[in-house]
């Protein structure tokens, strides 16, 4: 495997956690940047929304947190197994997606309305 | 299978696969990145969350990784962090990052993230089976 990435070196403060690690700073960054350029509405309606849907896909698919929880010894005492991925799942996370990108784009476009044209030119400084 | 269930099956594939170029056309259409900023931001999230969940209860558990069932999790895992990245990359342009350097976060964030190795070993055993080692070791 490729190695000496950022995040190899968070696997290792925080083992097996890669994955989630990476999904979590991309995230985060990404969050951060669109609070620190001002639009924090969008921001909290995106939080809300994703929230939502995910947790609509954990109940369908049937996650718990034991799923979580490393297993790494093979013996009849720790023997368990998360839900596997079907197509419904598949399903509802594609169509939540599309729901929630053009749901976005008409949010976006009633918080940002364009400025009249005579309010632009009474507020311009030229 | 029956005539219906392999029209059902391949449309479901072609569908999954279709997903990838609309993701990258939806950067344009629809609005484009800067009109639909924040349904990119908000689609990425959800396909990266939930694309992370799934391929992680499958790697951190051994019974799992043993078992073909849970090949989807692996897959579709890192099919829609893919696709989750491509659309977040996708929203700073909204939000006001130049598109080369959004360009250049979503590369680098695949190649950090080891989100396409899955992908780019599938290739190469399809492609050049003998020469994999380097992917499987």
């Amino acid at each position: 495997m490729l190695t000496g990435s950022p995040v190899d070196w968070l696997t290792k403060v925080v083992p097996d956690e890669g994955v989630l690690l990476n999904a979590v700073i991309l995230l985060g960054g990404v969050l951060l940047f669109v609070m620190a350029r001002g639009y924090f509405l969008e921001a909290l309606i995106a939080v809300t929304l994703v929230s939502l849907g995910f947790a609509l896909i954990w109940r369908i698919v049937g996650l718990t947190m034991r799923d979580f929880t490393p297993v790494t010894i093979v013996a009849d005492e720790y023997f368990y197994k998360p839900p596997y991925l079907d197509l419904g799942p598949l399903f509802v996370c594609v169509m939540l997606a599309a729901i929630f990108f053009f749901a976005g784009r008409f949010i976006q476009g009633r918080l940002r309305q364009p400025t009249p044209p005579a309010i632009a030119a009474a507020i311009s400084p030229d | 299978m029956s005539l219906v269930g392999q029209i059902i099956n391949w449309s479901f594939w072609i569908g999954m696969l279709l997903l990838l170029p609309l993701t990258a056309a939806s950067l344009w259409l629809w609005g484009g990145a800067r009109r639909a900023a924040l349904g990119h931001f908000m689609a990425g999230a959800l396909f990266l969350v939930s694309g992370a969940v799934f391929y992680f209860v499958r790697v951190v558990n051994v019974f799992a990784r043993m078992d073909n069932a849970y090949l989807y999790n692996d897959i579709f895992g890192l099919y829609f962090m893919f696709l989750g990245v491509i659309l977040l990359a996708g929203a700073l342009v909204g939000y006001g990052v130049p598109p080369w350097l959004a360009a250049l976060l979503c590369v680098v964030s695949l190649v950090l993230g080891r989100i396409g190795v899955f992908w780019l070993w599938i290739a190469s055993a399809v492609f050049a089976p003998t020469y994999v080692d380097w992917l499987t070791c």
